[in-house]
């Protein structure tokens, strides 16, 4: 499913690249784009400044956003995030054009979040390491539901992550993630049943 | 995903973290300083051989020695080096084209990953070169060229068309034939579209087998009261070879003397004369198909089990099915055997993959997002597998 498939679909574009619904959610997915991903990245591997900020534009708010749903924290997303892209470019001539991006990206970035959650997780109770939203952010994620992924296992966190905001499939995840399906899937059924109270109906 | 998972999906999507904004301004002056420091890598070029006859530098670099060998066959390919390994493999058949069908349109997909939409369908099959494909499309029967998509022949036909079978001679048109159900009734046309032809008029919805190295054309069929051989280009009424029972799938054995029968329970054996040779339970839970491999003597079964997992068996000339792996899905499509009888593909039915599972070890590869690459909805079928 992707969100550009719901109901209200008068998208715009904001400047970065991201749509937003007429009710002013936000889709992920990149859409309407003037050349391909493949040209793009043909575009940047030949020294193209123009493209390499388009394939940014349209993958930071993803990688962004997935690294700080993993670790709750906002410097920590920006780090993984931006080291992310950092190793792209020093990647960009290896690239094979043929294939996908943004698997490649989310498998860097939920593996480094992870990692950080983790090692986080070792040093201070979950609870303290919750970075405060900011007041005046657009969150349209309810507070239930963010509080409810917070609690989340940081495990738990990133298959949820990589099937629900990135909307990977469970065989995809186990190949990022490493792991058996069968724990992919255990993990997504406990973080569901564990969420199940925090979803709007 | 279900209604509470698209809702969480949705949920999250329109989510914007903190900070996001400035984090993705700073986050993009950093990338467009740190790309305008890199140095583009210099493109390989491909070099090339002199222009000397391979015999004579074959003899000149044997006289050379083994390493001066390999640098012959270094040039001999090009002179490329091997591509820097990709940072994330796409999915990949181990070998052949496979005729894949999502969201009503059937689809080729090789093992070197091309795509190709042939057109509207409901059901297909490959020619045994690959290099046709019939397509049922409503009330027709249509042959189209799997090259360029180009429409070959059409035959209309008295009613819906389904499970259309390509003959498995390896010879050139117009020595093919083609099978089909439409109507309730079994259908038979020439390679070519040439001479269709009512074959019988009661057959039941199992896809007709064709007898390799048969003389004349022979058909096994499904129809009411039992199991049917018919000779498609003699006059002859087709006879009964099998019992009442009511098969799920029929395959005849790659030297054309043995024909299975998969029905719910097991599988049941028959010689080409039509006599009873063995029936190999399925042991516990509930066959869903299966059948003989295209080459050699493997026969293969996917079985629901008790507990609502799925189990691939094999088994070889004799003795009992041999389970070689369990999946972790549970809602699968049909089986399909590779052209050289190694491998089993199957489509999940739950997720975007397909499973390809080796026969030998039952060690299983994930073909993932192959409904992404054929934009062909969430998860395609596999109709047919050929070289």
């Amino acid at each position: 499913m992707r969100l550009t498939d719901l109901p209200g679909d008068a998208a715009r574009r904001d400047d970065m690249g991201v749509s937003h619904a007429a009710d002013g959610t936000a889709a992920l997915a990149p859409e309407g784009a003037a050349r391909s991903e493949r040209a793009i990245i043909q575009a940047a591997q030949r020294g193209d400044a123009g493209a390499i900020e388009d394939l940014y534009r349209r993958h930071w708010k993803p990688a962004y956003r997935a690294a700080y749903l993993v670790t709750r924290d906002a410097h920590a997303a920006e780090d993984i995030a931006q080291e992310a892209f950092l190793q792209a470019i020093r990647v960009l001539d290896r690239f094979d054009r043929a294939r996908p991006f943004a698997p490649w990206l989310h498998r860097i970035v939920t593996n480094r979040a992870l990692d950080w959650a983790r090692a986080h997780a070792l040093r201070r109770p979950v609870e303290a390491a919750h970075e405060p939203v900011a007041p005046d952010a657009r969150n349209d994620l309810s507070d239930d539901l963010a509080e409810a992924i917070g609690r989340l296992a940081p495990d738990q966190r990133a298959v949820v992550v990589l099937r629900y905001l990135l909307e990977h499939t469970p065989g995809e995840i186990a190949e990022m993630l490493d792991l058996p399906r069968g724990t992919v899937n255990s993990r997504l059924r406990r973080a569901l049943d564990e969420l199940a109270g925090a979803v709007d109906a | 995903m279900n209604a509470g998972e698209q809702l969480l999906s949705a949920q999250m999507r329109a989510f914007e973290a903190p900070g996001e904004v400035e984090a993705g301004e700073r986050g993009r002056r950093l990338m467009l300083a740190a790309f305008a420091e890199r140095t583009p890598a210099r493109r390989r070029r491909r070099v090339r051989a002199p222009r000397i006859g391979w015999p004579l530098l074959a003899a000149l670099l044997t006289a050379l020695g083994a390493g001066a060998v390999a640098v012959a066959g270094h040039l001999r390919e090009g002179g490329s080096s091997r591509q820097d390994s990709a940072p994330f493999t796409p999915p990949q058949l181990s070998e052949g084209m496979v005729l894949a069908l999502g969201h009503g349109v059937a689809y080729t997909f090789t093992a070197r990953g091309r795509v190709r939409a042939l057109g509207p369908a409901s059901d297909g099959d490959l020619s045994p070169h690959g290099s046709n494909a019939v397509l049922a499309s409503g009330s027709k029967v249509i042959a189209v060229h799997v090259a360029d998509g180009q429409v070959r022949w059409q035959r209309a036909a008295p009613g819906p068309v389904s499970l259309p079978r390509w003959s498995v001679e390896r010879t050139v048109p117009p020595c093919c034939r083609v099978a089909f159900l439409a109507g309730g009734a079994l259908y038979v046309v020439g390679g070519d579209g040439k001479n269709l032809h009512r074959v019988a008029a009661h057959a039941l919805a199992v896809a007709p087998a064709w007898r390799p190295h048969a003389t004349d054309h022979e058909l096994a069929f499904a129809a009411p009261g039992g199991i049917r051989l018919a000779a498609t280009d003699g006059k002859l009424p087709p006879k009964r070879i099998g019992g009442a029972g009511r098969p799920i799938g029929l395959s005849w054995r790659a030297d054309g003397r043995v024909l299975a029968a998969v029905d719910a329970t097991g599988v049941t054996l028959y010689g080409a004369g039509g006599k009873r040779l063995q029936r190999i339970a399925g042991g516990g839970g509930t066959v869903l198909g299966g059948g003989f491999a295209p080459q050699g003597n493997r026969l293969v079964i996917l079985r629901r089990d008790a507990d609502g997992r799925v189990s691939v068996l094999t088994r070889g000339l004799a003795g009992p099915l041999r389970r070689i792996r369990r999946l972790s899905v549970t809602g699968v499509g049909d089986l399909r055997l590779s052209p050289d009888g190694r491998s089993a593909l199957i489509a999940s039915t739950e997720d975007d993959e397909w499973i390809d599972i080796r026969l030998r070890d039952g060690r299983q590869r994930l073909l993932l997002g192959i409904g992404k690459r054929l934009r062909a909805g969430f998860a395609p079928q596999a109709l047919a597998w050929a070289r």
